[in-house]
This record gives structure tokens, C-alpha cells and sequence, in this order.
């Protein structure tokens, strides 16, 4: 397990740039673990977490918001996306405003097919607004006698140059494709990306967040991993890949600070563990509760391989 | 604090003036015996015999270049020069007029007949005024079991109590309640910053290239500096000035190498000192064939080197030049496409040393000593470079001189200047038509100065004090790109500071002050208080220690560790000074404590200071240790029962919580029993309360990720920590000229599982609702037989 972090870790050229310096000896020490450790299930007495408001909260250049609810929960336990029933919250009162309208969020249920099942889950969404650039929105949520309060911006749009792709390095793999951006970055610190990918009529999984801080102002070309839902098999081969005759789609989006710091934190505490990591408490923006309220400034660029 | 400091400083002047009078009060006629004690057999100099007249038991004690320098009033004396493990050596001197007065010792295992006269002087546990403080001799280090059968200082010293392990194998340990970065691990006194190869399993000390190594955890005396909770001052070997030696070991996962000689006879030796591992080797042909090979392209080994030399110019003149050089390389050539990472990271240290005598009772020793330790890590993926570098390099001058007077009082006095660079990290990153680097941003350059002045003198004759005084200065120097952020962390300006321009100075007095109160000849008590500066730091953010641990100097924004150690002890000898027993109790408060943010993740892109939180930390615990040194059977039993904690505004919501280092109970038990001639057995046993960490209380759900919630830091303990090792040392040839043994261990012997690590493993698919969280405990060492084979060879 441990050397699959180092796997990934090293298959992100482009990851490597923000290097999660943790990584680094785990392969060596995982080597030696190998010989000599041993695992053991134990049972671990925890205590029960104050229960809190969780929100999941969008707001996208023209399109309307959109916030999820939940609640948090004792961190042992089945966890049941059937039973997303006992997660969600309710009833909320749930506002956002731009300081001149204010929007009341509905309450709307979808129903998703998951492989063979079905769930149903409820999301609160904006009636007449939609997102602007360069625009704070601020959110309240009233439900279950808490208040939680936050805001966003939605900052300038960040474009990619080009998008193209490179053969594999190794020739046995001839139907894989590595995808490269190239992309400039404005000539002012504080720009924070965020980026999905997407293979063809499948889902968009997030990749990871960065800063400009390391390339301010410089036009750089590196390579986009695909990525993955995170609960997909790993497979060494092919991770990170796009094959010949696929379209690829590049969701680019310009963040905030704030919300560049919950990614950040969050990508970073769940790909942490073992000797080598520490607990790290995700960076929220909401006041009495936890999650975040981002605003995204969306770009999009598509790209077909040909075959 | 500040109003204790002052009086304490103005209660520390006035003492010197009390030992001014009282120097200058003796009149009568004195005289001064004064010289080495060196090894008879390969003209090693010792330190910490003891010299001594054996009527009145007045006595000095050799520095660490073996000098003693004792004055009496003028007549007859029988001078005894004894040290453990050696055959105390008596003569009788007319004096008259000064004398120089070198003694070679025997060790007593070259006797063969019974040795009758046992030395009288043994009980300096109990007389001098010295708290915390242990020599380990390089042969009780070498009875002890350990790990891969690997002779270890770092794991011996951890059996002590008051020394914890930082980890299972671990050799960087903690020292009442303080970090690993508050120990001052000197070689040949050269800082060594990293001590352990393979993530600290192995100490960086190969014991056979060393002489003699001391612990100090409280009452750290003014010569020495820089930091807050430990001094561990070990010596190379000088090398055999009478005969040729070549010595080695052949084990499980190493070898070592040992020549040492006479350049020119009694005047002139050298010593050269290898060491590797075979991991890789041995690891090469099985890695492509387990678990599918995914552990194929790895491959890790460490080597070191240790070497000195030595020139005597004549008795009042000596030269040393010695170094250490030892590194660590990871490589990883993925067998599937063309990535490559290479990750070399280890200490050097170069020391040249003179010794100078300017009488009788004035020695001085001069140093110019170079260490470095970096990390580097190097990879390579079609095209696309990454490389990152990580480091801390000092130039360091000193100047120490021991004067003494008469034999009330031993003064030391002297001064130390070093330069520091620091690379905390920087990184470049190549592709074809791209290149950054981030060089600039982060190295940084200090001044560091302190000078010290101590005296150890005797108030009445029950009474006896040291007293030392060292002021320290640190200044961050240019050149320096300072970065002003706003509340984003976004540079909005820059200062630009020149080359040795200071940025930030800090400065500090730290008296120190040790009292002994002998109640009988076996029984004292003592106290001491020491004060101390910390200039530069180790930041961790993982549960244990790593080379990619970072040191960091004071700075604007970092300020400079303060601690204050108080402690108290009763000393008591029994049976002519064949067990010795203590019990010390301890309060530690530390100032400016520096720990990552709770949010903290790394990045390349930013001042690592800028991550930094500060905080306050305390300690408190007492101390019990029975030690038996002679007989057939010797050993010692200790244990610790200690609290350890901090309080970080930004941490753990401004709530106080347990150190990572909290140990509530620690305990060892060592013993060590020579059957016969043949054959010696060993065994030691420790127990240490669960590691404290932070473990999450809670979950949520986002983007359909599993995220954790953290709630009370350090609020988790894992299971207790015990083991038991086992050992023996079989001597197959002890002849004059070739002796060679082979050394059994069992490491962990009844197979205790213990915890090093606990992780969370999630189990099946979200979807189908069959995900399931179980706690995993990751155990590092099961019970681990070892043998080792060992030869020397004496021309």
C-alpha cells in the first residue's frame, strides 16, 4: 500500500512540481517494511466527533449556484452511499447573496444510478441567479438550529494555451498517449488552479490544486494526468494515461485563495498516511461548520486523439 | 522569567568575585603535577581518568585530550591514576619544583593474574558536581544486543533514563521532553545533524572508529552551547601510536574496517575507519521475484568513513585532523518506462585541531571544524527533470582553554564563532523549453558567536559548585530576499539585503549553575540550573524523524528556543562503589517552540517559515537508575516517570496537549554476565508508555471522497512499547597478536508486535455500501536473529 503512494507520486511529473516531500522516503522504507513488518487489525477507542454541518457549495460563471448538505459522523461505521439518506440535511435555510440580489436556494432531490442502484440525493439550488466573474457571493445556512456562514469570489478566467498530446515514452505501449498543457500565467502572484479531466463520455474527476507562486508570470508546458475516480482500481500501466481515439476534455478553473487552501489541504490529508504523515485538519472557510463555498471561474478545452 | 534571569545573572557575578578572593587568599609554596594519561598498549589518550594524591584524595580529572593538571603544596605524594577498566597505576613523586608527569595505563584484561589493588576513586558518581551525565565505555557498548547485531551508541544511549527512542530502531532519540533537534551530537566536536542511515535505523557512529562518548541531559556545562536539552560528545579514535591494528566485523546486512598505526613511532598515528552495507546487494536478485516485482528498480545502501590522524610536536604541541564522511543513496529505475529517482543525503565533518600547552596549568585547544549534511532527491521522467536539494553547511572556529589554578578550582574559558548556511529546500524543475527554480528564495546565512566562562571549585570541603556564564549572539545575514505578504501569503513587496548585511541579531545570557553537597563519601545531592539559546531548529511534521526533516536558522520571524532546565538529585554509592544509584528529578521550560501548522502542507513555492506556529512547551519527571559497573555481572536498571506538554495558540484550539515525546513511564533493564573466558551473555529489557498522536474523530463526505475530521491533538495512544534482546559473545582466539569473536542477538525475542505506525484502511465499494473502516497497526521488527563476526589483529 505504502508503495503505491510512491507510484502515483512519481507518475505525476507534474505533480512532482508541488512535491508532497513526504513521499519521497517511503518507497525505500517501504522496501525494507517489506521483510520484516507485519500488520494487525487492532481496535481503536475513539471518542464521537461534535456533530457538524458539512457544505459542499459551487458557484460557476453562468450557471446557477449549487450547495450540498451533510452531516458528519463517528469516523467508524459502515459507510453506505445507499443510505446517503442519513447524511443529508434537510430543511435548510439556505441564501446566497452578490451584496444587490439575494437568491433563496430550493431544495431539489435527484434520483442517481450508480452501477445497478439507485439513490436519491438533495441538493439545494439557486432559482434565478447565476454566477458572474469577478463577483463575492455570500452564503447562510439555517438548518438544524446552526447557523453557517461563508463567501466566495469567483475570480478572472485563467485559459489554457494549448492542449496537445506526446506519444508514451515507452513504444510497447503504442495505444497510450501522454496529454500536455501549455499555459501562461499571468504576471501577478496569486493565481490558484484547480483541473478535471475527462475521457470521453465518462465521468470529470478532479485533479489537484496549485499556485502560481513557484511560475508567476511564466508560460510552461507540463503533463496533464488523467484522473481517476479515487475509489477505481489503481492500474501502473495506464495511470495517468489517455489512449488513441479518445476525446479529451480539460476543465481549468481560476479559485481563490480560500478555496485553493481546502483542496489543497484536503488532497493532501487524504493521500497522507503511514510513519511519514501527519493529521492535517482541512482548511475550511466556513464559520460554524465545515466544507467549503468556492466560486469557479471556469475554462474548458477539449481535445481528440486520433487514433 | 526575565526577573529570575536577572538575579540569577547578578547572584552568578558575585560568585566570581568569591572565587577571586579566595585564589588569591592561598599563599603557601605549591607546585604542579601535570601530563597525559595515555593507553599503554596503543597510546590512546584517555578522558575522564582520575589523578590523584592518594592521602589527602585530592585529585584532577583528565580533559578530553587526556590533560590533567593538579597543584599541591610541595613534599611527598603517591600520585594514583585510575580509570575504569583499567589497572590503577601508583607513583611516588618528590615535589619540589613542577612536574610533568605522563602516565600509561593498562587495561585490566591484559592482566593475567588476579588483580588485587582495586582503584579507590570510583566514586565519581556521587563526587563531582556533574548531573545527568554518563560516559559510556566502548566495550559495555559493545556487550549490548541491537538490531541486525550492529553495535549502535545512539540505541545504547537510549537505554538510559531520560532518553527515549523517537521510534522502533530509531537512533535519534529525546531527552526530557525535548525535541530531537535539542540534542548537540558532537564527533570529534563537529555537529553532526542527521545521525541516522536508512531513516535513523542505523546510527551514523561506527563504534569501532570511536574512543569515548558522554551523555550529558542536565547541568550541561558553559563550553557547551546552542542547545536546550542533551549534549552527546563523542571522540574518534587517534589512531595506535605504538603498533599496527587492524580490526572488523563481518555481519548480516554490514561490514566494517578498521586500520590504525604509528606514522612515526610515540609522535605521529593514524586511523582509518569503513563501513558499508550490502542491503542492496543482497536485496538485487529477490526484488524482481516478490510481490509481482513491484518492488523492482529499488535499491539502497549507505556507507561511511571515519579518519584521523594525529602529530605530536612535542609535549606542549599536538595536532589532529579527523573526518567523517558517510552517505545514504536511494535509487528507484522503474522498469516499466524511463522514470529514475536517485536520492543521496548524508553528514560530512572535517575537524583540525591543536593542542597547546602554556604551562603547567593553562591548556588550550583550537579547532577548525567543516560539517555539512544535505539531502538531495533527483528524478527524471521522459524529458521532464526534477530536482530537489535540501542542507545546512557550518564553518566553525573555537578556541577553549582549562586553567588550573590550584586544585580547588578547574576553570574553562573560551569562545566559538560559526557561519551557517542553510538550504532549507530549493528546487528546479527542467522540460524541454521550461526551467525554474526556486534557488534564491529560501537559503539563508547566520552568524552564530558565544563565549563562555565556567570554574569548578570546592565553597567548603562538603560543597562544591561550578558555576559558568555564556553569552550567545545570532544574526541572520545577508544576502536575503525578503518576501512582505499580505494576509494571502502573496508577496506585495520585497527587501533585498546584501551580503553580511544583518537582518535580525538575537543575543542571550544562559548562566548555569551546578552545586554538590556531599553528605557522606558515598552519598550527595545536587542541583543545578542551566539556562539556554537555541538559534536554529528542526521542524517534523511526521511521526518520525527523516532526512527531509528541515533545519532552519532564527529569523525575523522565527525566534530563537529558550529553556530552562532545573534539577535536583540524591547520589548514593554502595558496597566500595560497585553500584552506583540516583534519583533525579527534573522541571524543563521551554520558550519558542516551533511546530507546522495545523494545516500544514509542504510547498516548494514558499518560505518554509511561513508555515511555522509557535508555542511554549514544558516537562517534569524523576528519574531512577541503579547501576552495578564491576563483577561478573553488570548492568543497570532505570526508570522514568515523566510528563511532557505544549500550548500553541494555533494548535489544538489554544488548548494544552501532550508532546509527541510524553512518555509517562520508561523502563530498561540492561544486563550483561561474563560465564567465563569464552563466553559473555547479555540481555535488556525496555517498556515505554504508547506514542502520543492524533487520530480522527470524525468523517464527512466530499466530492463523494471520505474526508477525515481531527478533533484533540495527541489525544490517541498506541500500545505500550516492550521488548527484550538477547545477546552473547563468543571469543574464539584472545591471543596477543589475533583476536577474533562471533556475536549472536535476538532482537525482540518473545516476537512482541509492537506499534510503529497505525493506519486506516477503507474496504470495499461506497456504492454497494460495503465499505468498511478497520485500524491497522504496521509492526516493524519481529524477533530478528543476527550473528556478526569480529577479528583484530595486532602487528
Amino acid at each position: 500500500m505504502l508503495f503505491e503512494y510512491l507510484n502515483q507520486a512519481v507518475k505525476k511529473p507534474g505533480q512532482i512540481l508541488m512535491v508532497r516531500s513526504k513521499l519521497l522516503p517511503i518507497a525505500a522504507v517501504s522496501c525494507l517494511l517489506s521483510f520484516y513488518s507485519c500488520t494487525t487489525n487492532i481496535t481503536v477507542d475513539l471518542p464521537d466527533p461534535k456533530e457538524q454541518i458539512v457544505i459542499e457549495g459551487y458557484i460557476e460563471q453562468d450557471a446557477a449556484p449549487y450547495v450540498l448538505l451533510t452531516r458528519n459522523s463517528p469516523f467508524f461505521g459502515n459507510i453506505d452511499l445507499n443510505d446517503v439518506e442519513q447524511y443529508l440535511v434537510h430543511d435548510a435555510i439556505v441564501t446566497v447573496t452578490d451584496g444587490i440580489a439575494t437568491d433563496t436556494l430550493k431544495e431539489t432531490c435527484l434520483t442517481v444510478t450508480a452501477g445497478d442502484r439507485t439513490f436519491t440525493v438533495c441538493f439545494y439550488v439557486a432559482q434565478n441567479m447565476k454566477g458572474a466573474l469577478n463577483t463575492r457571493y455570500d452564503l447562510r445556512v439555517e438548518a438544524e438550529g446552526k447557523v453557517l456562514t461563508a463567501s466566495a469570489v469567483i475570480p478572472d478566467l485563467l485559459a489554457l494555451d494549448s492542449l496537445y498530446y506526446e506519444p508514451h515514452d515507452n513504444t510497447d505501449a503504442d495505444s497510450l498517449v501522454q496529454l500536455v498543457a501549455k499555459y501562461t500565467d499571468p504576471d501577478t502572484f496569486g493565481n490558484y488552479i484547480r483541473f478535471y479531466t475527462q475521457r470521453n463520455s465518462e465521468s470529470m474527476y478532479p485533479a489537484f490544486a496549485f499556485d502560481d507562486r513557484f511560475f508567476n508570470g511564466e508560460t510552461l508546458t507540463f503533463p496533464i494526468q488523467r484522473a481517476e475516480d479515487p475509489d477505481a482500481d489503481y492500474d501502473a500501466d495506464t495511470y495517468g494515461y489517455f489512449w488513441k481515439g479518445d476525446t479529451a476534455i480539460v476543465k481549468w478553473t481560476a479559485i481563490t485563495k480560500a478555496t485553493y487552501d481546502f483542496w489543497n489541504t484536503l488532497d493532501y490529508e487524504t493521500n497522507s498516511g503511514g510513519p511519514f504523515g501527519s493529521a492535517t485538519v482541512i482548511k475550511s472557510n466556513v464559520t460554524g461548520g465545515l466544507g467549503i463555498w468556492g466560486g469557479y471561474a471556469a475554462f474548458y478545452d477539449t481535445l481528440y486523439i486520433p487514433k | 522569567m526575565r526577573q529570575f534571569y536577572l538575579g540569577f545573572t547578578r547572584f552568578f557575578l558575585f560568585s566570581f568575585v568569591l572565587v577571586a578572593q579566595f585564589s588569591f587568599a592561598q599563599t603557601q609554596q605549591k607546585f604542579t603535577i601535570s601530563g597525559y594519561i595515555l593507553d599503554k598498549d596503543n597510546g590512546e589518550t584517555l578522558l575522564g581518568a582520575n589523578v590523584y594524591d592518594k592521602s589527602s584524595m585530592k585529585g584532577a580529572v583528565t580533559n578530553e585530550y587526556g590533560f590533567y593538571s593538579l597543584t599541591l603544596p610541595a613534599g611527598n605524594y603517591t600520585i594514583t591514576v585510575s580509570y575504569i577498566g583499567y589497572n590503577p597505576v601508583d607513583t611516588n613523586i618528590t615535589l619540589n619544583s613542577d612536574i610533568r608527569l605522563n602516565v600509561d595505563i593498562q587495561t585490566e584484561a591484559k592482566f593475567t593474574k588476579e588483580v588485587v589493588v582495586a582503584s579507590e576513586r570510583k566514586d565519581r558518581n556521587v563526587s563531582s558536581t556533574e548531573m545527568g551525565t554518563v560516559e559510556l565505555q566502548m566495550e559495555q557498548v559493545k556487550a549490548i544486543p541491537v538490531v541486525f547485531g550492529e553495535q549502535d551508541i545512539l540505541k545504547t544511549i537510549q537505554l538510559l533514563p531520560g532518553v527515549q527512542s523517537s521510534g522502533e530502531g530509531n537512533s535519534s532519540f529525546y531527552v526530557r521532553g525535548g525535541g530531537p533537534d535539542q540534542n548537540l551530537i558532537l564527533l570529534d566536536e563537529a555537529v553532526v545533524y542527521n545521525p541516522g542511515h536508512l531513516f535513523g535505523f542505523f546510527s551514523v557512529f561506527n563504534s569501532d572508529a570511536l574512543k569515548s562518548t558522554t551523555l550529558i541531559k542536565g547541568g550541561i556545562p558553559a563550553s557547551y552551547g546552542g542547545r536546550l536539552s542533551s549534549v552527546l560528545d563523542i571522540s574518534m579514535k587517534d589512531g595506535n601510536s605504538k603498533q599496527y591494528e587492524l580490526e572488523g566485523g563481518i555481519g548480516l546486512i554490514s561490514s566494517r574496517f578498521t586500520a590504525q598505526g604509528p606514522i612515526v613511532r610515540d609522535k605521529s598515528s593514524f586511523m582509518i575507519s569503513a563501513r558499508r552495507t550490502y542491503i542492496d546487494l543482497l536485496l538485487m536478485p529477490i526484488l524482481p521475484r516478490i510481490q509481482d516485482g513491484e518492488f523492482d528498480g529499488n535499491s539502497y545502501n549507505f556507507y561511511d568513513l571515519n579518519t584521523k590522524i594525529n602529530y605530536k610536536f612535542s609535549d606542549k604541541d599536538r595536532l589532529y585532523l579527523s573526518g567523517y564522511f558517510g552517505r545514504d543513496v536511494f535509487r528507484f529505475n522503474s522498469p516499466t518506462d524511463d522514470f529514475n529517482v536517485r536520492i543521496p543525503w548524508g553528514n560530512a565533518t572535517a575537524t583540525l585541531r591543536w593542542n597547546h600547552l602554556f604551562s603547567d596549568k593553562l591548556f588550550m585547544n583550537t579547532s577548525a571544524i567543516f560539517n555539512d549534511f544535505k539531502f538531495r532527491f533527483e528524478s527524471q521522467f521522459s524529458g521532464f527533470e526534477f530536482n530537489l536539494y535540501s542542507g545546512i553547511r557550518d564553518f566553525n572556529f573555537k578556541t577553549d582553554f582549562d586553567y588550573y589554578p590550584n586544585t580547588r578550582h578547574k576553570m574553562q574559558f573560551g569562545v566559538n564563532y560559526t557561519y551557517h548556511i542553510f538550504t532549507p529546500y530549493t528546487a528546479n524543475y527542467r522540460s524541454d523549453d521550461t526551467e525554474f527554480s526556486n534557488d534564491s528564495l529560501n537559503r539563508k546565512y547566520a552568524h552564530e558567536f558565544a563565549a563562555y566562562v565556567q570554574d569548578e571549585f570546592d565553597i567548603f570541603k562538603k560543597l562544591r559548585v561550578n558555576v559558568g556564564l555564556r553569552a550567545s549572539t545570532f544574526t541572520q545575514v545577508g544576502p536575503f530576499v525578503e518576501y512582505i505578504l499580505d494576509e494571502e501569503n502573496r508577496p506585495i513587496d520585497t527587501i533585498g539585503y546584501s551580503r553580511s548585511e544583518g537582518i535580525k541579531t538575537y543575543w542571550g545570557l544562559e548562566p548555569r549553575v551546578n552545586v554538590r553537597y556531599s553528605i557522606t563519601p558515598d552519598i550527595s545531592v545536587k542541583g543545578s540550573v542551566t539556562m539556554g539559546n537555541q538559534y536554529i531548529h528542526l521542524v517534523t511534521n511526521a511521526t518520525t524523524t527523516l532526512p527531509t526533516d528541515l533545519w532552519v536558522p532564527s529569523s525575523k520571524i522565527v525566534k530563537p528556543q529558550v529553556g530552562i532546565l532545573y534539577a535536583a538529585g540524591y547520589f548514593h554509592n554502595f558496597k566500595n562503589n560497585m553500584f552506583e544509584a540516583s534519583v533525579e528529578g527534573y522541571y524543563k521550560k521551554l520558550k519558542n517552540q516551533i511546530e507546522f501548522g495545523q494545516s500544514y502542507v509542504p510547498e516548494l513555492d514558499l518560505d518554509v517559515e511561513q508555515s511555522f506556529v509557535f508555542g511554549e512547551g514544558w516537562s517534569y519527571g524523576t528519574e531512577f537508575f541503579l547501576n552495578k559497573k564491576e563483577g561478573k555481572l553488570t548492568g543497570w536498571l532505570g526508570y522514568t516517570l515523566s510528563y511532557t506538554r505544549r500550548k500553541f495558540p494555533d494548535l489544538n484550539k489554544g488548548n494544552t496537549f501532550p508532546a509527541r515525546y510524553d512518555r509517562r513511564h520508561d523502563a530498561v533493564a540492561v544486563a550483561t554476565y561474563e560465564i567465563n573466558k569464552k563466553w559473555k551473555v547479555s540481555a535488556t529489557f525496555v517498556y515505554g508508555t504508547g506514542q502520543a498522536l492524533t487520530l480522527p474523530t470524525g468523517r464527512y463526505f466530499i466530492e463523494g471522497r471520505i474526508v477525515n475530521q481531527y478533533e484533540e491533538r495527541n489525544a490517541y495512544r498506541m500500545e505500550p512499547y516492550h521488548r527484550m534482546d538477547v545477546g552473547a559473545i563468543y571469543t574464539i582466539h584472545r591471543k596477543e597478536r589475533f583476536q577474533n569473536e562471533l556475536v549472536f542477538s535476538i532482537y525482540n525475542v518473545y516476537n512482541r508486535r509492537n506499534p510503529f505506525f497505525i493506519y486506516f484502511n477503507a474496504d470495499g465499494n461506497i456504492s454497494e455500501g460495503t465499505v468498511e473502516v478497520q485500524a491497522k497497526q504496521v509492526s516493524l521488527f519481529s524477533i530478528l536473529p543476527s550473528i556478526t563476526w569480529n577479528f583484530k589483529w595486532v602487528k
